[in-house]
């Protein structure tokens, strides 16, 4: 493929675009996801879920 | 059993050890350990008469064996064969022994009512933290214990759990702290761990169905209905 100056230009703006992107995200994302509360837990993950008591009594 | 620091629950006393059935030795009954401190004089008194009971050869109570609803927190220790199925739903989370069965009401993310009527397993109330189930219950009736040593407690129990999944959620940890000032001088905590087990569904395996002999084995006797149900 031949050099195509306005390509380039476009290419380089798209890429600091995709960086601020992914930057924004990765920061935005990154403490959206440290905001989450750990899930409540499941003790009948199915009906044949039990469980046996350890040690002595 | 006990947790790393702090007041614990009654043991077995060091000097008549708790050996367990299918050991290879002789099983013993549990005979209970009175210097414990948490026990205020009365409560040690009663249990010191049914130490020397099961030392004279008597067989001590134990609510699994005659069937008697447990309370709480001795539904941790209730069966040790026999395992703990859970229904957890968005207002109510219920704890299941198949045998009996045994059943516990759970009433999530309610207050306690003022003044609750005393019952077998009280008002338990429960919300989730983090990664664990916590549930506070009051409200006990005086018929039950607070473990499988016969440690009486008064209707002032106050019992808090927490249960949360460990080991990559095949193991159960429930810590729980239990409070009386009517029968112990201070608040303890203990731990109590169950393994996932993947057997079958809960089936129903009623343990008062019939007429139940020992041959001639002393056991207390199993709840009896004065009137038919229907």
């Amino acid at each position: 493929m031949a050099y195509n100056p306005s390509l380039s230009k476009s290419s380089r703006i798209g890429m600091a675009s995709l960086a601020v992107l992914i930057a924004s995200a990765a920061l935005c994302g990154g403490s959206i996801f440290a905001a989450q509360p750990p899930s409540p837990p499941d003790f009948a993950t199915d009906d044949v879920t039990s469980w046996l008591p350890v040690g002595d009594d | 059993m006990k947790t790393k620091s702090g007041p614990g629950p009654i043991t077995f006393d060091p000097a008549h050890p708790y050996i367990l059935n299918f050991t290879g030795k002789h099983p013993t009954y549990l005979v209970a350990d009175l210097t414990n401190p948490i026990l205020q004089p009365w409560a040690a008194e009663l249990m010191r008469k049914a130490n020397e009971a099961v030392l004279a050869g008597h067989v001590p109570f134990r609510a699994r064996e005659s069937c008697w609803p447990p309370g709480v927190p001795t539904f941790l220790v209730y069966a040790l064969a026999t395992p703990l199925y859970f229904l957890q739903t968005r207002n109510m989370v219920g704890i299941f022994y198949q045998g009996g069965p045994e059943l516990r009401h759970v009433y999530m993310d309610v207050p306690h009512s003022a003044h609750p009527a005393l019952s077998w397993y009280g008002e338990s109330v429960g919300h989730y933290e983090g990664d664990s189930f916590v549930v506070d219950t009051i409200g006990l009736n005086e018929r039950t214990f607070v473990d499988n040593y016969r440690t009486p407690h008064t209707s002032q129990l106050h019992v808090v759990e927490r249960y949360r999944l460990t080991d990559s959620g095949n193991m159960l940890e429930v810590a729980f702290q239990v409070e009386d000032p009517g029968a112990f001088t201070t608040s303890w905590s203990a731990i109590q761990r169950f393994r996932r087990v993947h057997r079958a569904p809960m089936s129903e395996l009623p343990c008062v169905e019939s007429t139940v002999h020992y041959f001639n084995y002393e056991t207390f006797p199993v709840p009896i209905a004065d009137k038919p149900d229907f």
